[in-house]
């Protein structure tokens, strides 16, 4: 399917986030039990199981509910913390 | 106790997104439509055998006195239990699909199921309109109750499936539904719904971004109140990336609404004297979630032969709603989710999270279910239509389509007692005065505006719909 890319929009940064998207971000979180229990009511008239969600879900770190395809500078891979040594972790996150 | 026992996280293929596969048998959409289409097949693969789903789509009759209605449940015990299980196997799979545990769906469905039914038998009393004891009243009612006192327990949100057992139902109304009455007011729909909802959204977005809230905000509201309440306002808060409270907040006004309009719609339509095709095209025009609208149209058809001066048959009711919202509204969710992303994205204040609107978001938003409607629909009609109207009468209408209307009313009956169930008021989220107000505006000029539609405009084709 095209994607329309808006990532030299003049209205757009310069300089775009060259991260991978929101689906593979440690801080998305799009499992549909966890956006239930965020976002109070939706299950009474609207549910996360069904089509129109798309793969949506909420960003921890921005406090936004996102399309899975969106990016930003601060995309953290998940599972990447697992990745590193202590010693990786000492340096990286001074 | 967890809800769930499991988080199913859907397989990705190579482009990182679900796969279809994952997508067929995970997705809520697509197992209503495998659970609907499979009784519908089911019930025309008995017709064509010389016998009929009719036993197994048992609903309470006429009664007049309470041991009458007791003898008729005790005569009926096996069928009602042969249901039970029917139900519980298909939507139990269907809920295990979903990710949640199978006993826990078990458990709270057969207290679902039996309070559905009691409602059911009640609304079949001789004297229930007069005492206004409508079943999707009562079970919204009984429900709201429930949950907003002595409350319900985590894992009996497995059974409480509001949009599941909607969508189930809507795919076997489909099959009540002829193709030459989709395809002729289908378009009527289309148009009024169209007019409606540009000026609904127009309406809450321009009065939101008047009061100072944040365009993505009002956009998640402007939605929410003009296409399809909270699945609505999800779709284009995902889309244009609004902030968690924000989301929250339109979801919340959205079911005060919602619900408040449940009650408001058929009050007064029925003041009004409205024909049950008028009214549910009135409802489908006006209301904000599919299951609130089916809720009050329902509600409405079951005025027709028991409220003097309300014309059409009680189907009209339901088959206009489901034309004007499902047919109507609903399916354009997904446009407006990708035209609301590329403004957001080229023509909105930055947010530090940067989005590439996809056109095949149009297609992965599309509420899959209809298409479970419309493929019902042609299904019967092509049965219908290879014999004369006699036979339609003597066999396809009785054998056919009534048992699985039958079967469309229970499915309806279990989401109305869900949404009592699932709607705590205390869990819903203040946002202040200014996103109420901008979303009120926006329902005034909704149900003046479809009003006028449904009750001047377009009277013909809803008149028209009923006898």
């Amino acid at each position: 399917m095209t994607a329309i890319d808006l990532r030299r929009h003049p209205a757009l940064p310069a300089r775009a986030p060259a991260a991978g998207a929101c689906r593979s971000c440690r801080h998305f979180a799009s499992a549909a039990a966890e956006i239930e229990a965020n976002l109070p009511g939706l299950r009474a008239l609207g549910s996360v199981y069904g089509s129109v969600r798309g793969a949506d879900g909420l960003c921890r770190l921005h406090g936004r509910y996102l399309a899975a395809a969106s990016s930003c500078a601060a995309h953290t891979v998940a599972g990447a913390d697992r990745l590193r040594t202590p010693l990786d972790r000492l340096v990286m996150d001074r | 106790m967890a809800e769930r026992a499991e988080d199913v996280t859907p397989s990705v293929g190579r482009a990182g997104r679900p796969s279809a596969w994952r997508e067929l048998i995970g997705k809520e959409d697509w197992l209503a439509i495998w659970i609907g289409l499979g009784l519908v097949l089911a019930a025309i693969a008995l017709v064509a055998s010389g016998s009929s789903i009719k036993w197994l789509a048992v609903a309470p009759q006429k009664w007049h006195s309470l041991p009458e209605a007791v003898a008729q449940v005790r005569d009926h015990a096996a069928q009602y239990a042969a249901l039970f299980s029917l139900w519980a196997v298909l939507l139990g799979a269907g809920v295990r699909a979903l990710g949640f545990r199978p006993l826990d769906f078990v458990v709270s469905f057969a207290g679902v199921f039996a309070v559905s039914l009691l409602l059911y038998v009640l609304g079949q009393w001789d004297q229930a309109a007069r005492y206004n004891l409508e079943p999707p009243l009562v079970a919204l009612l009984v429900g709201l109750l429930v949950s907003n006192t002595v409350g319900v327990p985590r894992w009996s949100g497995a059974a409480l499936r509001v949009e599941f057992y909607v969508k189930v139902g809507i795919v076997l109304l489909g099959a009540g539904v002829p193709l030459a009455l989709i395809a002729w007011a289908g378009p009527v729909a289309i148009l009024q719904a169209a007019i409606v909802s540009l000026a609904t959204f127009g309406v809450i977005y321009l009065t939101a971004t008047r009061l100072g809230l944040d365009r993505r905000f009002a956009a998640t509201l402007g939605t929410g109140g003009a296409v399809c309440g909270v699945s609505g306002a999800i779709a284009t808060a995902g889309a244009v990336g609004a902030k968690r409270e924000e989301t929250s907040v339109a979801i919340s006004i959205v079911i005060i609404w919602a619900v408040a309009t449940i009650f408001l719609l058929p009050l007064l339509a029925r003041s009004l004297g409205l024909a049950t095709g008028v009214a549910g095209a009135w409802i489908g025009t006006s209301e904000f979630a599919d299951a609130a609208g089916l809720a009050a149209a329902q509600t409405y058809g079951g005025y027709a032969g028991h409220v003097a001066g309300i014309a059409g048959t009680p189907d009209a009711a339901v088959q206009a709603f489901t034309l004007m919202k499902v047919i109507g509204r609903d399916v354009w969710i997904g446009i407006w989710a990708f035209v609301l992303a590329i403004v957001a994205t080229t023509r909105w204040e930055r947010t530090g999270v940067s989005t590439a609107p996809d056109a095949g978001d149009i297609w992965r938003r599309f509420p899959k279910f209809v298409l479970g409607f419309l493929a019902a629909s042609v299904l019967v009609t092509l049965i219908a239509s290879g014999g004369s109207y006699a036979e339609y009468k003597k066999v396809v209408q009785p054998s056919l389509v009534a048992p699985l209307q039958v079967l469309r009313v229970w499915a309806f009956i279990f989401a109305f007692l869900s949404i009592g169930l699932t709607t705590r008021f205390r869990d819903l989220v203040r946002g202040g005065a200014r996103p109420f107000i901008a979303f009120t505006a926006g329902v005034l000029v909704n149900l003046v505006l479809g009003y006028v539609l449904s009750t001047q405009v377009f009277v013909g084709f809803w008149t028209r719909l009923g006898p």
